[in-house]
């Protein structure tokens, strides 16, 4: 059994490989017969992206730049903030709720299940946090934090699945969204890039 | 002055290619503003054009001079490559009259950006070697990356979309057997046709992972005997593969759309 790291190594290895012919790609797999799946995705991979053209010249906007970036630069810091399990979404309360929940273009009752920490974290897109943590004026790796505390214990929560939570109290975001009543157009935009399964990615 | 790197790997030493480092020890001396300023040029061919495997270099550096404006410059820059070597692109699909992005493509791009911003935390909180590989040949290093979003969107959508065969045979072999040889060797007469590759590859993207596989095996020359040891199964099912691969992208390849 190869360890993770050296895996990784192999395979990274094999893409910058200056060449990958059929001879580069044989000797890798017989070295490492246990990789052939992964080396074989990573060679059409290689192969795929040589025939594509590059992209348009200007990308969309990446909605998801600040947040990143915040991300980014909180990582490595020796002396981690406290969790803001409680405070995070607080100052969000009455008219500043409504705003919020408009600004993501979301049903109240969605809000209020991420809010409430309702929501299975993993199965939340990362399409959709980038623009809960702008939106809620904090970054990435705070919300996720946040997300990521137990349910909160509210007698006001005004989410009601369809179906009985998961025994863990939460639910999906797939399961949320499907059983909200919304316009189908930000339905379908909401689960872009949702796993069904609610596994994490990666 | 430039950190050298070096990465090992299966006994072998992989540095920076010369003219990155060249590149680099000449960015080193300009201010910083200049390289962010400089790294946002996207065509490679304009002389201010910074290779992604320098900017990585800097973005980097950025812990160890304060996260300043210009760095934070270079962290855009360096997201906007990652997000132009995935690319969502616009289709004019048949019978739709607005062009739309694939979702698919759209999945990607979320997942290498996920990913690779993961890939620079761990390597901001202790070096990870990994990223190195990016400061050696950036695009053929996201391929990693590549490889592993399309397995995830591809099983998401193999699952929405259970794929049709009726199976009806030598007639689609012999028809994807040239298609195949087409491809194969783009520099024979007829076969200068990149936009066909481009869209044969994509039908091939497309495919469940198993089926995926074979087509990559056979597009490198391989015979049935051979695949069938490196994916440890019996001729049998390589040739079941071969055949639902085929039909998918004959499927495929018949939808007219335009790019």
């Amino acid at each position: 059994m190869i360890d993770p790291k050296d895996r990784e190594a192999i395979l990274y290895a094999f893409a910058v490989e200056s060449s990958h012919d059929q001879q580069t790609l044989d000797h890798y797999l017989a070295q490492h017969p246990d990789l052939a799946e992964e080396l074989i995705d990573l060679a059409f991979e290689l192969r795929i992206a040589a025939a594509q053209p590059p992209g348009e010249s200007a990308p969309s906007a990446d909605a998801g730049m600040q947040s990143a970036w915040e991300e980014f630069i909180g990582c490595g810091v020796t002396e981690t903030k406290p969790a803001k399990a409680g405070s995070l979404l607080s100052k969000f309360r009455g008219p500043a709720f409504v705003e919020l929940a408009n600004r993501l273009k979301v049903p109240r009752s969605i809000l209020t299940a991420l809010r409430d920490r309702l929501v299975e974290p993993l199965s939340i897109p990362e399409r959709f946090l980038c623009r809960f943590a702008e939106a809620a004026e904090t970054s990435l790796q705070e919300l996720r934090e946040y997300l990521s505390h137990p349910p909160l214990v509210v007698g006001t929560a005004q989410f009601k699945a369809d179906k009985k939570p998961s025994p863990q109290g939460r639910v999906s975001f797939r399961h949320l969204v499907e059983n909200t009543e919304m316009p189908e157009e930000e339905r379908e935009e909401l689960l872009q890039g949702c796993d069904d399964d609610g596994r994490k990615r990666g | 002055m430039i950190a050298p790197l070096q990465k090992q790997s299966d006994g072998k030493t992989y540095f920076r290619p010369p003219e990155i480092e060249a590149t680099l020890e000449s960015l080193a001396g300009l201010p910083i503003e200049e390289v962010a300023r400089r790294a946002e040029v996207i065509d490679p061919d304009d002389p201010e054009y910074v290779p992604s495997e320098c900017v990585v270099y800097f973005v980097r550096q950025s812990k160890a001079n304060g996260d300043t404006k210009p760095y934070q410059d270079l962290f855009k820059a360096l997201r906007n490559r990652v997000r132009r070597a995935v690319p969502v692109r616009l289709r004019r699909i048949a019978g739709v009259s607005k062009a739309v992005e694939s979702d698919a493509e759209l999945q990607m791009q979320d997942k290498v950006l996920f990913d690779f911003q993961r890939l620079l935390c761990l390597d901001r909180k202790a070096r990870d070697g990994r990223l190195n590989f990016y400061e050696i040949r950036f695009n053929l290093a996201l391929a990693r990356l590549r490889a592993t979003a399309r397995r995830s969107v591809v099983q998401k959508e193999s699952r929405r979309k259970p794929m049709q065969y009726d199976g009806d045979g030598s007639e689609l072999a012999v028809e994807m057997e040239e298609a195949l040889d087409r491809v194969r060797n783009p520099n024979g007469p007829k076969n200068d046709d990149s936009d066909y590759r481009l869209r044969f590859y994509e039908a091939i993207s497309n495919l469940p992972d198993d089926r995926r596989r074979v087509m990559e095996l056979l597009l490198n020359g391989l015979q049935i005997e051979a695949i069938a040891k490196i994916l440890s199964c019996v001729e049998k099912t390589v040739r079941n593969r071969r055949d639902r691969a085929f039909a998918a992208i004959r499927e495929a390849l018949s939808e007219e759309y335009e790019a």
